[in-house]
């Protein structure tokens, strides 16, 4: 038998849905509404989603799924994790304040040099800077604190370091990263 | 500083599917509830992003037959350059609201990343899948759509993203039982 050659350990895109990141975390909370298009929770604010890699991960793409109104401008940054001692996360990669376009869509971003991600603990960090827009996101009571989610208020865009600190938000907006030339 | 984990004691899977830990377990948590679903469109195929952290060896496809059966089916995995590594080719669906299995051809192993498609040549014929929540939600997962097929999955597939509002249940068994 003739054994087929791996190709790369990770699926192509990850999101902040995925095993890797919220995983399979919401069933422990019956409120679940599932997911839809809301308006962003508070202007100015970043939320932080913990993304956890087992595996290197090529970052070609990152993006956001915008909901049923757009707004204003919003930001998604990569951040390296630092759990142990309190420091805060170093980010390494923005797409840097962008104006928010087309309705219930992703809306993508192409690095202008990939990046790999190593293993070990990362951060999603979205900001926006306005209430009005809305974005395709869950909303658990309290689960974001307690799967390691966190936030940076009066912080947009994402800042670097990360300014991390208690949440209490449920908003958890599906963004993602991928090396997908067919996303 | 500690080594970086490694996934060296990772069990070995005995099924890929959709709903699996290395493929979309976390999205599909958002997905409804499997029903009964026409394919909708006639020789449409659908890929799904999975991944095998240990040699995972085919056993046999399956998928999950709806409340009505039509024309053929086909299931096989694909790498992520879109070339068919293993298929079942197309066998006439049949027995209402089961899952149903086919032999692999190849029997190969996998360890990797990889995608599982399924296609159907009925319009009419149904299967047993979740709905998703928004129009966007296949894409961002990474699902991919081939409309135009002939009889069976092609040789080489030609993703796009996928606009389906359904991913069907379906996948590989590592086993020839299961």
């Amino acid at each position: 038998m003739t054994d087929w050659p791996g190709v790369g350990f990770t699926r192509p895109t990850i999101t902040s849905f995925a095993m890797e990141c919220m995983g399979p975390a919401r069933i422990t909370n019956a409120a679940d509404p599932g997911e839809g298009s809301a308006t962003w929770p508070q202007a100015n604010v970043t939320i932080y989603m913990p993304l956890l890699l087992s595996f290197p991960k090529l970052v070609t793409k990152v993006f956001w799924v915008n909901g049923t109104a757009v707004s204003g401008n919003c930001a998604l940054a990569l951040y390296i994790a630092y759990p142990l001692g309190g420091a805060q996360g170093s980010q390494v990669y923005t797409t840097g304040t962008t104006a928010q376009a087309g309705t219930s869509a992703l809306q993508i971003t192409t690095l202008g040099t990939p990046i790999v991600l190593q293993p070990g603990l990362h951060y999603f960090g979205f900001g926006c800077d306005n209430t009005t827009a809305q974005f395709m996101r869950s909303a658990i009571p309290n689960l974001p604190m307690r799967i390691g989610g966190a936030q940076a208020e009066g912080n947009y865009p994402p800042p670097n370091p990360s300014a991390a600190q208690a949440t209490g938000q449920s908003y958890w907006p599906l963004v993602g990263l991928s090396c997908d030339a067919n996303l | 500083m500690g080594d970086w984990p490694t996934n060296n004691r990772a069990p070995q899977q005995q099924v890929i599917a959709p709903t699996q830990p290395g493929a979309l377990m976390g999205e599909m948590m958002l997905v409804g509830a499997g029903a009964s679903t026409a394919w909708g469109t006639a020789n449409m195929a659908l890929y799904i992003p999975v991944s095998a952290v240990k040699r995972f060896i085919c056993g046999r496809f399956w998928w999950t037959n709806g409340g009505v059966v039509s024309g053929n089916v086909d299931v096989g995995v694909f790498d992520q350059g879109g070339n068919k590594l293993d298929s079942c080719g197309a066998v006439a669906q049949a027995g209402t609201t089961t899952i149903q299995h086919a032999a692999v051809l190849t029997g190969g192993a996998l360890y990797g990343a990889y995608y599982i498609g399924i296609m159907c040549t009925s319009a009419t014929a149904t299967l047993i899948a979740g709905t998703v929540p928004h129009t966007a939600f296949a894409r961002a997962c990474g699902i991919k759509q081939q409309t135009g097929l002939g009889a069976a999955l092609p040789t080489t597939a030609t993703f796009s993203a996928s606009t389906q509002t359904f991913i069907p249940h379906f996948g590989i068994s590592a086993t020839n039982y299961r």
